[in-house]
């Protein structure tokens, strides 16, 4: 199995994972599915070290876009505990 | 029809763009579905996850080199039978010396002597940019050096060399897992002048044609291509073994 495939395989199966194991949980906030699976999308990647340099730098990029996300989500939390209610 | 012919096409010629198109626009149209519609979080969750993954391989399509495999396929083949050619006629069967970039203007190349014992051979300074060269000071000191595929993905390989075992292990794993993905997994041992390299399932094995006989398998090639380079000597392939799903190289490091 090329090693794309083995990436692409892994993110999927992940995803699933987590998002199964949150349901039967009973999470239902949507800021905390996105955080986590960004979380598990950039841990993947960093696992991933023998990547070509190209798919390095587009994974790094893609990475960024999502921790990018995961910021947002924790400034709108950190924004909602201190002047919401 | 033409649109669904071209789709067709579009899929085969780059299928990870295909795919990542396909789950952006699902996981784009499923998400707000289910969060403003269904109001359901973890159903759009999983829109979220399509997204994500869609995102993931519509980058790594843009990474893939623009010609199919059976296309490199084509040229490698090309390249090793052209070399295998001028290898026979010139007469050249002894065991080619992998040279650092130090040793060879700036370009690690391998140098195939006219001597047949490849151990024997000692080079003396650096080795001039050309294709028939002199490498000592005999008359017989002479020998062809020629670009193999180890030379290339040294090139293009952005990590530091290490100087020990592990350094080649890194390097090893890099360009054969992860740049020309041919192998699953690489392990190395160095004792004194001998570097035993195991590579787990080469997609790639050993033949026994000419050009394997003089330069070693590309899998070898490449790791005797590396050693030079981390070592900073002339490097020559031992020996060569295919064990079911394992090969075992056995580089020697020359003084």
């Amino acid at each position: 199995m090329r090693i794309y495939n083995r990436y692409i395989l892994t993110l999927a199966v992940l995803f699933t994972a987590i998002n199964v194991i949150m349901i039967a949980l009973g999470q239902t906030s949507l800021d905390v599915y996105f955080a986590v699976l960004a979380i598990a999308s950039l841990v993947v990647s960093l696992l991933y070290v023998h990547f070509s340099p190209g798919a390095r730098r587009t994974l790094n990029a893609v990475a960024v876009a999502f921790f990018a996300g995961f910021l947002v989500v924790v400034a709108l939390k950190v924004i909602d505990i201190l002047y919401g209610a | 029809m033409a649109s669904h012919k071209l789709a067709k096409e579009w899929a085969i010629k780059n299928p990870y763009r295909w795919l990542g198109f396909s789950l952006t626009l699902v996981g784009a149209i499923i998400s707000p579905v289910f969060y403003f519609i269904v109001g359901s979080s973890p159903l759009s969750a999983l829109g979220i996850s399509f997204i994500m993954l869609g995102l993931t391989c519509i980058a790594l399509a843009n990474t893939r080199p623009p010609i199919s495999p059976e296309a490199s396929q084509t040229m490698f083949q090309t390249g090793i039978e052209n070399i295998a050619a001028l290898l026979e006629e010139l007469g050249l069967s002894g065991k080619a010396i992998y040279l650092p970039r130090s040793l060879r203007d700036g370009r690690s190349q391998a140098l195939v002597p006219l001597r047949q014992n490849g151990a024997s051979v000692r080079i003396s300074g650096k080795v001039a940019g050309r294709l028939i060269v002199r490498y000592g000071h005999q008359p017989e000191d002479l020998g062809i050096a020629v670009t193999t595929p180890g030379s290339v993905c040294v090139e293009a390989l952005e990590v530091e060399l290490g100087s020990s075992a592990d350094g080649i292990a890194a390097a090893l794993t890099h360009v054969l897992v992860g740049m020309l993905d041919i192998a699953s997994s690489v392990s190395v041992n160095v004792i004194d002048s001998k570097v035993n390299i195991e590579v787990s399932n080469p997609k790639l094995s050993y033949e026994n044609i000419w050009f394997y006989r003089s330069l070693g398998s590309p899998l070898a090639s490449i790791a005797a291509t590396v050693a030079s380079e981390v070592f900073d000597k002339p490097v020559t392939v031992a020996l060569e073994r295919n064990l079911g799903s394992k090969s075992i190289i056995e580089l020697e490091v020359l003084s």
